[in-house]
């Protein structure tokens, strides 16, 4: 296709005409919810719980919501809470395997990374049910998937929840402002910019010139190395050649150029960066399936701005009978229902035809243990939002009995999203998707 | 819990792992100077309180076969990226700072197994070339000229890919390299104009495997084996990598360039000089933030209204107490890894000493200090490991006890059991932090492992969550008796001087410190084909007073560091 080097004004969802340069090229969506694409959304939040705060009360269709889930209200016809899932695990120590199963129901293989016994263990065994996902629905969209963090320092098995594969995480992007320049950086189509892609090409053309020459020469270990290198570049290639059509409702986001990535305190700020620009991302179709991280999954952040100075990881492992601690346990959660009922309002404002763009997509809030001072993964808190296009029946409380792997609900998550998959994950703990969720 | 204590059980057993062995190699390597361990250190006599160290591995100590173990391709880490970029192009924005962290693997940042490139990271290599190319124009027509009336654009560009290409890929360019990149050089030209050209071949060249990572094909293969000695331009490149954390400088390239660096003697001389030099410091620091887990001390979670006074500010002081006395011990290469454990004196500022309520230098220079020295054990003693290694509200017997096991002795516990509910006691102004501890051990799931870790712990009572000195708790005068399960030092102690003087003893100490410079040094972790390197280094960190400095360069003489494992699959 032919780029389109004009420039056009269009209105936004505000109403405010927006000058937009650096379009590559426009088309307004059709009109037809079936041709619009599904998308597919996970955050992720670390610690565990409070279970008696988080379980609605009710039946399945007729519920009352938690104080953790209270900020949902306005969105409760289209939640679907799963209560007594078992998140299985081992490998690894419980921060790490929470985390690294959370979305591959997967095992942890050996590696080098401790955990805070000393003991060591490595990556996830397998894929994460997002990239599963996105081998459906990511279509010929400029990123496969994108993967955004909050405040995500280090990089070991406790920071990873998402992989393309066994042993190959997927790093989050910390940082709004480049994943601004990433995602929408390179979409104009004046001159300069034709250039600046013109040029990129070439160099990349002769940067991968280097790395398959080097490539024939190494070994086995290293060469498995360097592919992932070298994948990572034609990624960048391709994505160099693909011309974008992006949907008139697309606007490129802002981002406060005053956030200090290294500050605690903008930790929300951060958050609610990242929000808009994902929201975006998907409205705009540069990606459809994306995941949200805070943090990771033993930090010890204080939620200072709801007057908590406590680490979350200290105040989590403090005792179910200490009622300040599950207090503050219970504002931090319900802090985390807000940031998915701010994702929820924002796609609910992107309109994709008669429908929105939340109408279109499945948004799930995982968390990286079930309880925080035992480490527990058993009956683990999961919350669904949206109905992906109309393919999950919203409104729903549902209760399983202890046992049933959460494998099950990652099989009927990609399902929903039109995969046939019938297992994931270690097959030992998988026994088909979720009965009595579709 | 049995198969966990039984399992801590082998891991203690593998600990002192030290055994003896010579630096001995392909005679052609050898050279004259090379005796590991001289750089400094004044000789010991045999302390008959020491453990006495098993015996070398027999294939160590006749004639061995070289033996590099294995030899993964490594990356360079942010910090190394940051330095690299400063001292090839003048450029002090550190742009690494802002990529994806690097992999932490067995403590370390480098190790070249664990560390993976994605798409994201691959982005932040190419935006960061982008902009040190468009930075760094200036600096680079300065640094080098050329006259392009004269020489014509086409001949300047291909002698710019020469001279810088040699820098940045830190060996000359084969004339196949240097055509690809000088028709890089063209296609910049032709599109744009001869800077342009510049920078898309300064671009290319800091994107390429060249310059992100340490390649090292070619060498000298040893006959009949499926091993290689490094060439020198490969060898500059470990030093320099090695000592500073950034590339060769001229003399490392000027001593490859006349075909030196390839005798052990040599590689000494230039390690020594290099340990010297003010860069030598970062890579202290960078060894020391990760071993001790000192990065997050100016962010540590404290109850401030428990601990009036403390706060980040003070978390930074203590660090650089820290790093000023490590620094000054490594640097003076006096008293070795003894003083670091055992050193009745350490180094503050007014303000710090004011926080730790003794009396000390003035003003904000820090400057050596001895106040109450019996109360002092060099690193065990200072406020950044005690306040790291606690709680919010409280000490943490716990965790003390594991900044023993696992950072100086290289033990591993197993983990928890699963669903164990783990909750420290809650402080309680009536008890001591050793009767709420008691209970816990008490626990029959929860005790096999933390007797290897509390008694230890319980000896560093003295110092409180922010690493200040107190005499009673709970108006209780504090018990800092302590044990030390297991090990080649078992038995009881009292209070953390004692506990040095035990732990600067023990050959699974000494071990376990060579073996963290191993793993950061070789960006690995330890496998059964070193043992003769891990054991040579071994005896030349014993032979030397346990000088770090030492050490250091015995890192530089062995197998590991002078050849490399052909892998598999791999062209030789």
């Amino acid at each position: 296709m032919k780029p389109i080097s004009r420039r056009t004004v269009l209105r936004g969802a505000g109403s405010v005409a927006i000058a937009l340069p650096w379009l590559e090229a426009m088309a307004p969506r059709k009109a037809s919810a079936a041709l619009s694409p599904r998308r597919f959304v996970a955050m992720f939040q670390p610690m565990g719980s409070v279970f008696d705060n988080w379980r609605p009360s009710g039946t399945e269709t007729a519920f009352q919501l938690s104080p953790i889930l209270s900020p949902l209200e306005a969105h409760k016809k289209d939640l679907v809470v799963i209560e007594g899932l078992d998140q299985k695990g081992d490998g690894g120590g419980g921060h790490q395997i929470g985390i690294g199963g959370l979305l591959t129901g997967q095992t942890l293989n050996p590696g080098p990374f401790r955990a805070a016994s000393g003991e060591l263990a490595g990556w996830a065994a397998g894929p994460s049910i997002d990239q599963e996902i996105a081998k459906v629905i990511a279509g010929d969209t400029k990123f496969r998937s994108r993967e955004f963090g909050v405040f995500v320092r280090g990089a070991t098995n406790n920071q990873r929840m998402c992989y393309a594969a066994a042993d190959q995480p997927l790093a989050p992007e910390s940082s709004p402002a480049n994943a601004l320049k990433t995602l929408f950086g390179d979409l104009s189509s004046d001159a300069a910019s034709l250039a600046m892609r013109a040029q990129r090409r070439t160099v990349l053309d002769a940067v991968l010139g280097q790395y398959r020459s080097l490539r024939q020469r190494l070994g086995t270990a290293d060469g498995v190395r360097l592919d992932q290198h070298l994948s990572a570049l034609r990624e960048i290639e391709v994505r160099l050649n693909t011309v974008v059509t992006v949907p008139a409702i697309c606007q490129k986001p802002t981002v406060d150029p005053g956030l200090k990535l290294t500050d605690p305190n903008v930790l929300p700020a951060v958050m609610k960066a990242q929000m808009d620009i994902l929201i975006m991302a998907l409205a705009c179709d540069l990606t459809r399936v994306t995941s949200l991280q805070w943090v990771d999954s033993t930090a010890n952040t204080r939620f200072s701005w709801l007057g908590i100075n406590d680490g979350h990881h200290s105040l989590s492992h403090l005792p179910d009978s200490d009622p300040v601690a599950k207090d503050k346990m219970v504002r931090i959660n319900r802090w985390f229902g807000e940031q998915f009922a701010y994702l929820i309002d924002g796609m609910k404002k992107i309109q994709e035809g008669d429908r929105t763009l939340f109408d279109n997509s499945l948004l799930f809030w995982g968390n990286g243990l079930a309880k925080g001072n035992s480490h527990s993964l058993r009956n683990a808190p999961y919350v669904l939002a949206g109905s992906a296009g109309g393919r999950v029946r919203t409104g729903r409380y549902l209760r399983y009995t202890p046992g049933i792997p959460h494998n099950n609900l990652l099989v009927s998550m990609a399902n929903a999203m039109g995969s046939p998959i019938t297992t994931f994950g270690k097959p030992d703990w998988c026994t088909g998707p979720l009965r009595s969720f579709a | 819990m049995k198969f966990s204590v039984v399992r801590l059980a082998a891991f203690v057993l593998l600990g002192p792992w030290a055994c003896s062995g010579q630096i001995e190699g392909d005679p052609s390597i050898d050279g004259t100077g090379g005796t590991p361990g001289t750089g400094g250190g004044s000789g010991m006599e045999p302390d008959p309180t020491r453990p006495t160290p098993p015996p070398p591995p027999s294939e160590c100590t006749a004639k061995p076969a070289i033996r590099p173990g294995a030899s993964p391709m490594r990356r360079l880490t942010r910090f190394e990226y940051d330095n690299t970029v400063r001292d090839l192009l003048g450029d002090t924005s550190q742009p690494a700072r802002l990529f994806p962290p690097d992999e932490e693997a067995l403590g370390f940042d480098n190790n070249a197994e664990a560390r993976t490139v994605g798409s994201l990271l691959a982005e932040y290599y190419m935006n960061a070339a982008e902009q040190l190319a468009e930075g760094s124009l200036a600096r680079l027509r300065t640094g080098y000229p050329c006259d392009t009336a004269s020489v014509g654009e086409s001949a300047c560009g291909r002698r710019f890919v020469e001279a810088f290409g040699k820098r940045a890929w830190r060996r000359p360019l084969p004339a196949a390299e240097v055509d690809a990149m000088a028709a890089v050089f063209e296609a910049g030209r032709r599109g744009g104009d001869y800077n342009t050209g510049l920078q898309l071949v300064v671009r290319v060249m800091l994107q390429a495997p060249q310059f992100l990572y340490r390649v090292e094909l070619g060498g000298t293969p040893l006959a009949g084996t499926a091993v290689v000695q490094l060439d020198a331009w490969q060898v500059a490149s470990r030093l320099s990598y090695l000592l500073w954390g950034t590339m060769p400088d001229a003399a490392l390239f000027a001593a490859a360039e006349s075909g030196g660096l390839l005798n052990k003697g040599e590689i000494a001389t230039q390690a020594r000089r290099m340990l010297a030099d003010k860069n030598a410091r970062p890579m202290m620091d960078h060894f020391h933030d990760q071993w001790l887990a000192l990065e997050e001390v100016d962010a540590l979670d404290k109850d401030v209204k428990r601990f009036v006074g403390y706060g980040p500010d003070i978390g930074k002081l203590m660090k650089q107490e820290t790093m000023t006395f490590v620094n000054a011990i490594v640097s003076a290469d006096q008293g070795g890894l003894g003083a670091l454990l055992t050193a009745p004196y350490s180094y503050m500022n007014a303000k710090l000493a004011t926080f730790y309520g003794v009396p000390g230098p003035t003003g904000t220079a820090f400057a050596q200090t001895s106040p109450e020295p019996a109360r002092r054990a060099g690193l065990l003693s200072q406020g950044s490991l005690m306040s790291i290694f606690s709680l919010a509200d409280q000490s943490s017997p716990v965790e003390r006890g594991k900044l023993v096991r696992l950072q100086l002795l290289c033990e591993v516990l197993p983990n928890p059991p699963a669903d164990a509910v783990i909750v420290p006691p809650v402080v309680n102004p009536n008890l001591t932090t050793r009767d709420r501890w008691a209970q816990h051990s008490a626990n029959p799931s929860c005790a096999g492992c933390h007797r290897m870790l509390d008694p230890i712990g319980l000896g560093f009572e003295n110092y409180d969550a922010v690493g200040r000195w107190r005499d009673t708790e709970a108006r209780k005068t504090i018990d800092a008796r302590g044990e030390v399960v297991g090990t080649d030092v078992a038995g009881p102690f009292n209070g953390v001087p004692e506990l040095a003087v035990k732990l600067a003893r023990s050959e699974q100490v000494a071990g376990c410190v060579v073996r963290q410079w191993f793993r950061f040094g070789y960006g690995r972790g330890e496998g059964t084909d070193d043992a003769c390197t891990t054991s040579a280094l071994e005896q030349a960190f014993r032979a030397s007073s346990q000088s770090v400095r030492s050490l250091l360069v015995a890192l530089t003489q062995t197998d590991a560091f002078l050849y490399r494992t052909v892998a598999t699959g791999g062209a030789p």
